[in-house]
């Protein structure tokens, strides 16, 4: 009942001069990560090799899938022709990393380094930021609470609710600055969706918070050189297996059948007179 | 132009933008770029008026409007700069070419290309320069590197194909026709052009397969009929199924499968290609009475 009874008046000031300012706050610094994302992003650079390594593979797997449809000569003539390729590493970004047996340096290659780097301004991008309007609202903010939540929660949520404030006794609706902080921090997503349009770089910014220095899943993963060599070499492997089962083998009767022809119509005849 | 409201008129051309390749362009150049003037005028979000702008420029293009092709480019380039710019700088290889001056365009289009060497849209114009210019052997060249990275580009292999076709090469064009039937069997106008191909080569046993296929994907396409009965005349004239398994070599690919069809099979391929064709040409009534003749009196002779 006591709890019910709790009543702390806050002072307008309070809402004119910290609630809405660190919201507008995080929606601008939100939206200038996004431009200045855009700025450090480099352009991906795509290389005609790295583009021939990969459609090499995709084309062995075309092969074994739709392959079906060419004849088994034509079949045949690829499947050699492909399995010798990928044999003698043809189709190899860089054919000497087939070579050299010791485990090659994924920080020697400097197109390697670019989803690295790309990365690192992604993060710096984001967490520079964050850093400084955290610091700004301990340094002013701390302590005050701004909001009360219209609706009851359990103690549980004190933790996450009432970060700054240490005292027991205050009602979990009660949200403070450093809260009011994350909530907007996590909470902002649609908002830059509606600013700035989908997959901006201002939301990305926030999932990598969330998610630590974790990458997220748009970069491009990491490919590790002896990585490239098993796939063909399991390409290979599978090519060498497949089976080619024609298509075409007894369309003709298929044909007959769909239009309801009998085989033994006109053994004999070849004019083929059709009135 | 007058009869689609500017929504109307901004959704089709947006969907003539998005259209890829596959599908022909059913709309006249001159309309796009009457229409594309006319939205123009209003003021649109950017991407979209920038978009207009680019499909306006190749229309007028197409349409042999030079000078407003020119003052188009000249508003696009004053927001994405040509040196920075590599769709700005094949508009203006475009342009080149439009005017005819072919060196200016091919030296344009290889700058571009140092600035970055996997444009698709820069390779494909210089091999569509020596193709204009009639230089086919170098166009099969360039269009050969093109085709060992981009395998997976089906309008590369199509090119490659007519270019072979027009220098006699049947077998490098059948190759490349192999190659589309693996990357979209579903279409069935590679299954007949692919017969055609065999056909002319001789192996007439798989020529009737592929109409077959063709027949089986599209059910009454006249040409695939008038395919299978000319190659099911052809197999049978040459003394049958068995006589052609004796010679060996033609059929191999027929004979190695083991899916040479009987002669009776044949037989009723051969008299299903004629009935069904005067069929469709009877249906069409008296407009078509003198083309039915003329495909009777082929049918009577074949």
């Amino acid at each position: 009942m006591a709890r019910e009874s709790q009543q702390i008046f806050l002072d307008p000031a309070i809402r004119d001069w910290v609630l809405i300012p660190i919201m507008v706050v995080m929606v601008l610094v939100g939206v200038l990560r996004h431009h200045i994302t855009q700025l450090l992003a480099s352009k991906p650079k795509t290389d005609l090799k790295a583009i021939r390594e990969s459609a090499a593979l995709t084309r062995s797997r075309i092969l074994r899938t739709t392959g079906v449809e060419i004849p088994p000569t034509a079949f045949a003539v690829r499947r050699s022709f492909l399995s010798a390729a990928f044999e003698k590493h043809q189709y190899l970004k860089n054919p000497a990393i087939a070579t050299s047996q010791q485990q090659a340096n994924p920080m020697g290659d400097p197109k390697a380094m670019e989803p690295l780097m790309d990365m690192m301004k992604n993060n710096v991008a984001s967490i520079v930021p964050q850093t400084l309007i955290m610091s700004w609202i301990t340094f002013f903010f701390s302590g005050f609470v701004l909001i009360k939540l219209p609706f009851p929660l359990t103690l549980r949520f004190k933790a996450m609710l009432q970060r700054g404030i240490e005292t027991s006794d205050m009602d979990v609706t009660w949200v403070s600055s450093l809260s009011w902080y994350f909530l907007n921090l996590f909470g902002l997503k649609s908002i830059y969706t509606l600013i700035l349009g989908e997959g901006n770089a201002a939301e990305q910014g926030v999932e990598s918070m969330a998610g630590g220095m974790m990458p997220t899943p748009t970069a491009q993963p990491m490919q590790q050189p002896n990585e490239i060599l098993n796939m063909f070499k399991n390409e290979k492997d599978f090519l060498d297996l497949a089976v080619h089962e024609w298509a075409l083998r007894g369309v003709e009767e298929r044909i007959l059948e769909k239009y309801g022809v009998g085989v033994a119509v006109g053994g004999g005849e070849k004019g083929g007179k059709a009135e | 132009m007058t009869t689609l409201s500017t929504a109307a008129a901004r959704q089709k051309l947006a969907s003539l933008r998005t259209t890829d390749s596959q599908t022909p362009l059913t709309y006249p150049p001159s309309e796009i770029h009457a229409l594309g003037t006319h939205l123009l005028t209003l003021s649109l979000p950017d991407p979209e008026h920038y978009a207009l702008l680019e499909q306006t420029f190749t229309a007028a293009l197409d349409t042999g409007n030079i000078p407003s092709a020119e003052s188009l480019l000249q508003k696009i380039s004053t927001r994405f700069p040509f040196d920075t710019s590599i769709r700005t700088q094949r508009l203006y290889g475009l342009l080149n070419e439009a005017t005819g001056n072919f060196d200016k365009a091919a030296e344009i289009y290889e700058t571009a290309l140092k600035q970055d060497e996997s444009n698709i849209a820069i390779l494909k114009r210089l091999v569509a320069i020596l193709v204009e210019r009639g230089q086919r052997h170098e166009a099969i060249i360039r269009l050969k590197t093109y085709a060992d990275t981009f395998m997976q580009d089906t309008e590369c292999w199509s090119q490659l194909a007519s270019l072979y076709l027009s220098e006699n090469m049947y077998e490098q064009a059948a190759f490349c026709y192999e190659e589309l039937l693996m990357l979209k069997p579903q279409n069935h106008l590679y299954y007949i052009r692919y017969a055609d191909l065999v056909a002319t080569l001789g192996r007439w046993e798989v020529a009737v397969k592929y109409y077959c296929a063709a027949l089986e994907l599209t059910a009454d396409n006249v040409r695939a009929l008038y395919g299978l009965r000319a190659a099911t005349a052809a197999v049978l004239g040459d003394g049958g199924v068995e006589g052609s398994k004796a010679k060996g070599v033609k059929s191999a690919a027929v004979v190695e499968a083991k899916t040479a069809p009987s002669v009776e099979t044949l037989h009723a391929l051969h008299k299903l290609a004629g009935d069904r064709l005067t069929a469709l040409f009877e249906g069409q009534g008296k407009d078509g009475a003198e083309l039915t003749t003329v495909v009777k009196s082929w049918l009577q002779a074949n």
